[in-house]
């Protein structure tokens, strides 16, 4: 049991619990499908039979896209079979122009030198008409017959998956993470989590983001755990099913990004009493910034179908780090602590007064450290700060990443001499250990967990007809029922103020169809009226500023004004 | 189900107006929906609501997903299958 090979843990909860479920599809629409630990290692292997016989060699790239098939357990273990390296992107959505999509995708394909790629049956049409040397369907590479190879007994620092975070810019970034990474991962969160056996997650997250793919797809395949698996369409258009699931499942531990707790909390359709949510020992929020008014609305709303507040566990998670950073737990509940505005706008220091005092400021806590980690506060001069006072996240642990795949423009000095990373994000650690992630410094807009940033959106309206290039300003503005955030897109143009209403139209247009995201508010705003740095550059801070004072006009009715 | 497109349509159109508050009669049957950013995924569940509303009929929980919002068309025609 000492091996850190990943497949090899697969194997193992496939001799020694054959039998056990490892994951089964819930659906309205489908018939559920159910895979047992014995049946994913068989078709594993079955795949790694494909893939050896197509010419997969160890280190090849491959690339899977559309993730809501059960063979998509199959297609993936496949590859670490041979010791080749998988990667899951984002299959492509409605919102997006499929022409957009496909040459997108074949770039990346291109960049990365990928081997071959690996699809959902329902887009083979699309994938086949694609330059790529290798392109099959799930269900094919699942069907393998060849003789089976042996397993790839990879070195515990080899890489064995890359993850891709979204949006175009992140979309050029690979984290490599290695068995041993993933692995040692897998044991430290559970330290915390403590899951077993008797577990059951349920999940609706798309795969190509960090929470849906390590949280609940690869951990609880290395631990031996059950998943009830929802599909990211359905789910969206009908929310209570993840109740439902959880309440027929008798689910045990769900992954929620925060905007999530107020959707479920807003528009699921719930009878009183009607679904059973008591099973449910953690429901973590993780990957967008927590609010407590998102978590209080869903214990507000779903404490009649059993749901206990004591489940409502929080998380800081990044895919550098393969997941978890910080996490509370059992023994060490999230922290919600009021703090004096005066001081925390003017100093950056977190300064606790009474919840009644006027205008404080409601923080919770991510949690602590997870053993294995290290966690440090450093201002702009890099020297670390002390507890309550706000700076730059810096972590160091034995499961960082080993770099971005074919990025060495970006990989020499990721660590600094002590081994830390700086994860470009903002917070601070209180007197007892936990810690606040309080914002991020590259400007980076997290729209439904999903990453944006704003100068792809910029680019592209850049070329929006109408719009005067290089005057064009984006930035995310809190949505109070939401629980999540909106983009918002300024632009000036030299066209008369008549076209206004026209060119923002095409603004909220063009920004869907290629980034995937919605636009909350776009508008047009008189000539050199757009807020710039001491440097002459668009201030996206200040822009923020300013159109939440209403200095662009009146906010939309859903924006909240005060963060 | 028994309603026109040019029903659909009208109800596709009402809701956004409500959302955007202005007039939008751009929106015809094979506008797309999502792309064009008429309609955000978190809109769906509300309009779903509405066609309800006008269908006089409870939807089942499920019964669309944001691929049948493509275009009014690809609801119109989903809501005939059901």
């Amino acid at each position: 049991m000492s091996s850190e090979n990943l497949i090899d843990r697969v194997i193992c909860h496939a001799e020694r619990t054959p039998e056990r479920t490892c994951v089964q599809t819930f659906s309205r629409r489908t018939k559920p499908e159910l895979r047992t630990f014995a049946q994913i290692a068989a078709s594993a292997a079955r795949a790694g039979s494909f893939y050896h016989e197509e010419g997969l060699r160890a280190g090849d790239v491959v690339v899977l896209c559309g993730t809501h098939h059960i063979d998509f357990y199959a297609a993936w273990l496949g590859c670490l079979w041979l010791g080749a390296i998988p990667t899951v992107l984002a299959e492509p959505s409605v919102r997006i122009a499929k022409e957009i999509y496909w040459t997108r995708l074949s770039e990346l394909l291109m960049r990365i030198g990928a081997w071959g790629l690996a699809v959902d049956p329902k887009l083979q049409v699309e994938a086949s008409l694609l330059a790529v040397p290798h392109t099959f369907r799930y269900d094919q590479i699942a069907a393998g017959a060849g003789p089976i190879p042996p397993h790839a007994n990879c070195r515990p620092e080899s890489t064995a998956l890359l993850q891709h975070s979204s949006g175009t810019t992140g979309l050029h970034k690979g984290v490599m993470l290695s068995h041993e990474a993933v692995w040692r991962h897998a044991e430290s969160y559970n330290r915390d989590l403590k899951m077993g056996p008797a577990d059951v997650i349920a999940t609706w997250l798309p795969l190509y983001h960090d929470m849906g793919f390590i949280a609940c797809f690869l951990t609880p395949l290395l631990l031996g755990v059950e998943v009830v698996w929802l599909s990211p369409f359905e789910w969206v258009a009908n929310p209570a099913l993840l109740l439902d699931a959880v309440s027929r499942h008798r689910a045990t531990l769900a992954w929620l990004p925060n905007f999530a707790f107020a959707f479920l909390a807003q528009r699921a359709k719930a009878a009183t009493g009607q679904f059973d949510l008591s099973s449910l020992r953690a429901l973590i929020n993780c990957s967008e910034p927590v609010s407590q008014e998102a978590m209080q609305a869903f214990v507000n709303r779903f404490a009649c179908h059993g749901f206990s507040p004591a489940a409502l566990q929080t998380c800081y998670a990044m895919a550098e780090n393969v997941f978890a950073v910080t996490t509370s737990s059992d023994e060490c509940p999230p922290r919600i602590r009021h703090v004096d505005r005066e001081f925390w706008h003017n100093e950056h220091r977190s300064v606790t007064v009474e919840a009644s005092q006027a205008g404080a400021i409601t923080h919770v806590s991510n949690g602590k450290c997870l053993a294995e980690c290290d966690l440090r506060i450093v201002g702009d001069d890099g020297q670390q700060l002390p507890a309550g006072h706000a700076g730059q996240i810096l972590i160091r642990s034995p499961f960082l990443f080993n770099g971005y795949f074919r990025r060495d423009d970006l990989n020499p000095g990721l660590f600094d001499a002590a081994g830390f990373f700086n994860t470009g994000d903002l917070g601070y650690v209180d007197e007892a250990g936990h810690v606040y992630v309080t914002g991020r410094m590259k400007d980076l807009i997290i729209v439904g967990g999903k990453n944006i940033y704003p100068q792809d959106v910029e680019q592209i309206v850049n070329e929006v007809h109408g719009v005067h290039a290089g005057r064009v300003v984006s930035f995310g503005v809190p949505l109070r029922d939401l629980g999540t955030e909106g983009l918002v897109v300024l632009v000036e143009s030299d066209e008369p103020e008549d076209f206004w209403l026209e060119i923002a139209e095409r603004v909220r247009t063009a920004v869907p169809a290629r980034l995937d995201t919605d636009v909350a508010d776009a508008r047009v705003v008189p000539r050199g009226q757009l807020r710039k740095s001491t440097s002459g550059k668009l201030a996206r801070g200040g822009n923020r500023e300013w159109y939440l004072d209403g200095k662009f006009g009146k906010i939309p009715a859903g924006v909240s004004s005060n963060p | 189900m028994n309603m026109s497109l040019d029903a659909i349509l009208k109800i596709v159109r009402e809701f956004v107006e409500r959302k955007r508050g202005k007039s939008v009669q751009t929106i015809g049957a094979s506008t797309a929906l999502l792309r064009d950013g008429y309609l955000d995924s978190f809109a769906l569940v509300e309009l779903i609501a509405d066609l309800e509303k006008h269908l006089n009929t409870r939807l089942e929980d499920g019964a669309l997903i944001p691929e049948d919002f493509e275009t009014p068309e690809t609801l119109y025609n989903r809501l005939q299958e059901l």
